[in-house]
Parts: C-alpha cells; structure tokens; sequence
C-alpha cells in the first residue's frame, strides 16, 4: 500500500511551472527521500500533499484519501520555514499542535512531555519559545511534529540550521520513526543525509522527476570505476568501456583507471584477469556517491538560462 | 474541541495576555475614577458668609429677602430636575399642592412660584411631600448646599464708627470661619452701609476677600439701588402706593413643562449610553484590530503560519481569529458596562447621578438587542479590514501604509456622526450613514437613544449582515492566496489572481 502518491501533478503559478506532471508512489514504512535543488519544486509538491496548496492538474492520494486536514494526527509535517508562536512555552506549543491534530489536551501533553524529554529539554518545558536557543526551537517544533505520533512524517528540509549534534538527534529520530512502522518523507538537497537515512529515493529538477529507486539504482545510473595497477593495457578486458593510464610505468608496473560499460560488472573484470592471466597488483572498486548521482542528473537540468528562472519564490 | 476554537483560544489568550490589552481594560475604571475626582476637584467652593453692617436699618432686610429668594431659585431647580428624573409628580398632578411648583420637572421659576413655594413652607414642607410620592428606589432628595448666607457681624467687628474703622476689623475676621446654620464659612464680603447713606456723595463700601464674586456684589447692589429709587421717586412726589402695584405688576405667563421626547436633556441623558458604547466600539475595534494586525503579522514573519496550515484549514485559521477577536470585544465590553454598572449603584455623586437614569436606555430588550448586534456586527465589519491589512503586509512597517488611511477613514466619519447625533438624531448625516455598513454600527448605535424606526433597524441590520458575508468570502480567498507569500509585492489584484490560478 502507498502512503502518498501523485498522479500527473502539476502546479502552476501564474506563468511559471513549479511541478510538472509529477507522478511517484511513496510505499509504507521506511525512508523516502525527496531531493533536488533549491527550487526544484521540493516543498511545493509537499505542501500540494498536505494540502495547503492545491495542484493545478493531477490528483493527490495521502494515506488512501485526498489531501486535506484529517484531524487524526496521522501526518506530521515539519516545514523548512520555521517559526512558532514565541510567547507560548515549549510544553504548551507541543500540546498546542497535538490539539489541532486532535489529541485531548491529557494525551498531547503526555506525548508532549515525552519528547521534550528525549530531546533533551525536560528542563525548559516551561520556558517561552522566545527564551529559547535557535536548536531548542527548532527541536521544539519537531516535537510539535512528531506529538501525535504519525503514521506519516514529512519534514521538509529538516536538517537546515541543526549543528551536527543536533541533525545526529534528528538522524536518531527518523530512523526510530521508521523502525517503528512511520513512513519518513523528507526532502533535501544535502545528500550525505540521504545516502546515511534514505531506503528510496526520488530526484525533481525543475519540478520533474528525474530519477526514482533505491540508492543501488541511483548508483547504477553512473558507470562504476575500477583503480587497476597492471603490466599491460586493461582496455581490452570485457566490459570495460575506456582505461586510462594514470602516468609512467615503474618497474613495467602502470595505474590504470577503468570505466566500465553501462551494466558492467566489477566482478566480472576480476574473474577475466583471473581467467587469461592477467597480471596485477591493485585491483579498487569505486562505486559513484549519491552526490555525484545527483549532480549527473540534476546538474545538467538545473543549467537553465537566466531568462527562465522563476521570478517569485512561491512554494517552491 | 473544534479547530476553530482552539485557534480562538489561542488569540484570546495571547491578546488577553498582552499589557496593552490590560491598560484598555482599565480605560473605563480609569475614566469613572478621573470623573469622580475632578467631579471633587472642580466642585465650587462652599459658599460664603456675608456681613453687613447697615447703619440705616433699612437695606439689611431687603438683601436677606434677595439671598433667600435665590437660594428658593436654586433649591426649586434641584427639585424640578429630581421630580422630572425619578418621576415624582406621575400619575396624578393634580393631588400636588400649590406650593409644589416644582412637581412638573424643570422650568423657569417666576417669583409667584418662589412666592407660593415659600407660602406653603419651602424646602421642609417639600421634602416632606416627596417623602410621601417618591417611587421605591429613589434616593432622598438632596438639596444643595445653601450659597451665600448673610451673619450677624461677628464678636469683634466694629459696627458702631466708621467704614475706615469697620475695614480694619473686619480684615482679621476674614481669615477664619464663623459659624452659620450651614456650618462653619469664611466671610466672602463685607458691606458697611453708613447712617447717612442716601446723602449725596455717601457711598456704602464694599470689602471683598479677594476672589472675585461678581454676581454677589450685585445682588447686593440691586437691593441697594431699588431701595435708592424708590426714595428718589417718593422725593418725586409720586404715589408711593401707586408704585408698589406698578412694580409688582408682572406679565402674566406660564411656563409649562416641556413636551415627552422635547427635552434635549433627557434625550441626551437617554443616548448617553448608546453613544458611549458607539465610541467604545470604536476605541475596542482600533485597539483590538491592531492586536490581531500584531498576531498576524508575527505569524506570518515567524514563518509559522505553514505549521499551523498543516493541520487547519485556512478559513479555519480566520474564523477561529475572528472568533477569538469577538471573545476579546466581548470581555472588554462586559468589563466596561459591567464597571459602569458598578460604579452606577455603588459610587454617590454626578458620576452616578449620571449612570444611573442613562441605564434606563437599557430597559428596553430591542434597545439592547440591537446594541448587541450592531456592537458585535460592528466589530466583525471593521475587524475583517484589519484582518485583510495583516494579510497583505509582512512588516508592521507595511502595514502603516495601509492602516492610516484606514484608521482615517472610520474615524472622520464616526466624529461627525457624533457630533451630528448630538446636534440632531434624525439629521441627514446619521440617517444616511446608518445604511453604509461600515459606518451603520456607529450611526445606529449612536441614534438608538432618541429611537430609530424599526424598518430602518432591520433594513439597516441586515445589509450589514450582507456586508459581512460578503467581506468573509473575500476575505477567505485573500487569506488562502497569501498567506504563504511573504516578501513578495505585488497588491492585492495579484493576490486575487495568484488565488484564481
């Protein structure tokens, strides 16, 4: 079952396309990340699912119905924007938000308490948002998120403005979400959260999809690169598309880089050196990053002529 | 609990939270508090004692019979305004006696008047009568303190030499109290009427105590001076009786009572309280909607508004701040008229002397229901404008330039509704800004005391009843279409479009 899926999605703002034609399914359970570049279209495909925004065309299905507040706690959202009501203390901000989603006000503020406890503000439950650090609010905020205890979690950009102690205490939360049962939607354009959090993967550049799997397939969308140090010229091995020398032999011993062909196997490679006698010494597999997935994919859609940028920021 | 509600809480209490909340609450307190001190503050002084001297014996008489015949002046006005306020002479003037001159409300007093009350016992004889007829709940009739009373000179005034001699003595005398029937008073003026006044170039000497009572000296001076003619017109070789009969003729009139509903006083008193509530509307309505232009424009600056979009829906978000703006009007205005009633029933004084009769509009339910609706009516109306200034504004700074035309153009109005109410009720201005819904609540709320047509109450009502809902469907689509855009100008018709899109 999908927890959230899109069908042919569009969003328009006056004459600029901020989602187009965007279709994807997010399954139950695990992690999904949801990258692209600033402006890629990230958050307003995420506000279209929560409905605060509406599409232009497509349809929106969040947990089998259409988007809209269902008042049960069953999605928790934690925006890039963020902000809260800094009068209120921590504790009655949480209970707040429990509140709106539904939760008597006895529940929310056990709930509340519990996580403000494992984020490590027990001690200022009482303290106005206003007296707080910049991390504590923002942890208070995911508590707000979080309160109801989700099926759904989305969080947009969750890890901007966190120092790393605190992006760690996230990282811990979103994957206890997930082994607990939550579906975790988030989106980033930092990929290192992607490729330590994220089971599956969908890459928007300027509101399309361009790429969408696990972070195998994301990998396979580059050729893997192999380190060799060999007597002789190991273009000719199968399945490799180019090598190149990495300067003068020493001893009649040359490093070589290899790229293989689209599909082609390391393994393989080792097993024809084995096989005809093929000498070496090194033999590295260097697999691409995400980062580098992404800047293939992304890079290239991105590079658009300044004329067409988008003139207004709107949910974008 | 509902979503709207919980929003609404959540506006009542960080309004109700705020200190500048708690200092407009406190206006009306405040405000009774000033009246009955400056009420103190400003009250004349007592009136005075005065002295004289007359060595002729003839002046002394005539000057008492003046001060006593305006002290009747005074105490006969007092009883007309108290019989017209509590409604001492209905149902059956004609049981009232012929002294009880003052039974038919306030008017002119002739001297036959001041004659026949004196005639039938003056002041004790009416207390007396109102002892019998005053309604239950009518306070005693308080009557004001005696003005100028004339003393005997007292131990130590020389009285038997000159006016040089009676100066002299009279200056220490002036510096402390002697006793009258109506407590100790200073001594306010001297008059020393020589043996020989009435002889060319005699004077009688007056001595002030320095402040200035002009219409004292006058009194003084008439009785002299009627005295003095009437010498010199003996000397004349007129008849003297002739005289008297040509100066007691009087032209006959009668003053009546003016008729139910003619009397600006009481319509004034009457309207007193819906033109309070007018302008307590008003004030309620700039402090309150610069309240919610905070909240909003906080929410929108803090970047929380897509947190709470997440999880209400956008017309939740306003009809839940509408809902909670109207908590907050309603407590202020129960604070208020709650004082006000208070103070009415439990201070003394002209503040409560004026509470008390102009709660009276309050007894009738249509007055108070269309108070009611024309107050909280008034409130959303206006509120909504607020509301829309803080949707289009990130900054305080921008919402300046959208709130003094604003402010601007309710309150020019609402002063010249006021002033044209207290002129006249029923004057063109009013009549015709009670149709134009943002002004009709004022205009309304202000006519109410003198009485409006009931076809214009209704017709008046439920076109801002239509102006409201027409001000929500905009208002909403102007909420939905900007609430998430900050920093990005653009006005309103691209708001509307962007909403459109």
């Amino acid at each position: 079952m999908s927890v959230l899926r899109l069908d042919g999605v569009t969003k328009r703002f006056e004459n600029f396309t901020a989602v187009d034609d965007l279709s994807f399914e997010v399954p139950e359970g695990g992690i999904f990340g949801f990258l692209g570049a600033n402006g890629a279209g990230k958050t307003t495909t995420l506000r279209m699912a929560l409905d605060i925004l509406r599409p232009t065309h497509g349809t929106i299905e969040v947990l089998g119905a259409p988007p809209g507040r269902r008042g049960d706690g069953q999605i928790g959202f934690l925006p890039e924007e963020r902000g809260l009501y800094r009068q209120m203390t921590a504790l009655e901000t949480v209970i707040y938000f429990g509140r709106l989603k539904g939760m008597t006000r006895g529940d929310a503020e056990r709930a509340a308490r519990g996580l403000l406890d494992r984020f490590g503000l027990a001690a200022f439950t009482d303290r106005k948002v206003e007296q707080l650090s910049k991390g504590m609010a923002q942890k208070v905020q995911l508590a707000a998120a979080l309160v109801t205890d989700p099926r759904l979690i989305i969080l947009d950009e969750p890890f901007s403005g966190l120092d790393p102690v605190n992006q760690a205490v996230l990282e811990e939360v979103v994957l206890a979400r997930a082994k607990a049962g939550a579906t975790v939607v988030f989106s980033t354009h930092v990929m290192q959260h992607a490729e330590r959090l994220c089971d599956r993967l969908l890459l928007l550049a300027r509101g399309k999809k361009v790429f969408q799997g696990d972070q195998e397939a994301a990998r396979a969308q580059l050729p893997t690169r192999l380190t060799l140090t060999a007597r002789d010229d190991p273009g000719k091995l199968p399945g490799v598309k180019s090598a190149q020398a990495l300067g003068a032999a020493r001893d009649d011993w040359t490093d070589w880089t290899i790229a293989l062909a689209p599909g082609g196997d390391a393994g393989a490679v080792l097993e024809a050196c084995t096989g005809r006698g093929f000498a070496l010494r090194r033999f590295e597999i260097h697999r691409a990053s995400l980062h580098e997935v992404f800047l293939h994919l992304v890079g290239d859609a991105e590079a658009v002529p300044k004329a067409e940028a988008p003139k207004l920021e709107v949910g974008a | 609990m509902n979503a709207k509600l919980l929003v609404a809480l959540r506006e009542f209490r960080q309004i109700t939270s705020t200190r500048s909340f708690w200092l407009t609450l406190l206006l009306v307190p405040a405000a009774i508090a000033i009246s009955q001190l400056s009420v103190r503050l400003l009250q004349p002084p007592p009136g005075v004692a005065v002295v004289v001297v007359d060595q002729t014996g003839r002046y002394q008489g005539a000057i008492q019979q003046r001060f006593t015949y305006d002290r009747d002046q005074e105490v006969l006005a007092d009883l007309g305004s108290y019989a017209s306020k509590w409604k001492v002479a209905a149902p059956k003037p004609e049981k009232w006696g012929p002294g009880d001159v003052w039974a038919q409300g306030p008017r002119l007093f002739t001297p036959a008047d001041v004659a026949a009350f004196e005639a039938a016992g003056g002041l004790k004889t009416a207390q007396a009568e109102l002892a019998r007829a005053k309604p239950s709940g009518a306070p005693d009739f308080d009557p004001p303190k005696p003005g100028t009373m004339l003393v005997a000179p007292p131990a130590g005034l020389v009285t038997d030499k000159d006016a040089a001699a009676f100066g002299a003595s009279l200056s220490p005398q002036m510096k402390r109290n002697v006793a009258t029937p109506a407590g100790p008073r200073k001594i306010g003026l001297g008059v020393f009427i020589p043996a020989d006044y009435g002889a060319p170039g005699v004077t009688a000497r007056f001595y002030p105590d320095g402040t200035p009572r002009p219409m004292l000296v006058d009194s003084v001076r008439q009785e002299l001076t009627a005295i003095q003619r009437a010498d010199a017109l003996k000397a004349s070789g007129i008849d003297m009786a002739a005289l008297a009969r040509i100066q007691g003729v009087r032209a006959p009139i009668d003053i009546m009572p003016a008729p139910e509903g003619g009397n600006r006083e009481k319509m004034m008193l009457h309207s007193a309280l819906p033109l309070a509530l007018a302008y307590l509307l008003l004030l309620s309505i700039m402090m309150s909607g610069s309240w919610m232009l905070q909240g909003l424009i906080e929410e929108r600056s803090n970047k929380l508004l897509e947190s709470v979009l997440a999880c209400v829906t956008p017309d939740d978000l306003l009809f839940g701040k509408m809902i909670g703006i109207l908590g907050v009007a309603v407590l202020m205005m129960g604070a208020w008229v709650g004082v006000a009633v208070g103070a009415a029933f439990s201070v003394q004084g002209v503040v409560a002397d004026f509470l008390r009769p102009a709660l009276s509009s309050l007894s009738s339910p249509a007055i108070v229901i269309a108070l009611v609706y024309y107050f909280l009516a008034g409130y959303l109306a206006i509120s909504v404008l607020f509301l829309a200034v803080g949707v289009v504004s990130d900054s305080m700074r921008d919402a300046q330039a959208y709130l003094t035309p604003l402010i601007l153009g309710i309150t020019i109005p609402f002063v010249l509704i006021l002033q044209s109410v207290l002129l006249n009720p029923d004057g063109p201005l009013p009549r015709v800004l009670s149709w134009v819904p943002i002004y009709a609540p004022f205009a309304m709320m202000a006519r109410l005391g003198s009485g409006v047509p009931t076809w214009e109450l209704a017709g008046s009502g439920a076109l801002l009843a239509a102006f409201i809902g027409v001000e929500f469907v905009l208002i909403s689509r102007l909420f939905r279409s900007s609430l998430l855009q900050s920093g990005q100008s653009g006005g309103l018709l691209l708001l509307f479009r962007r909403r459109a899109a």
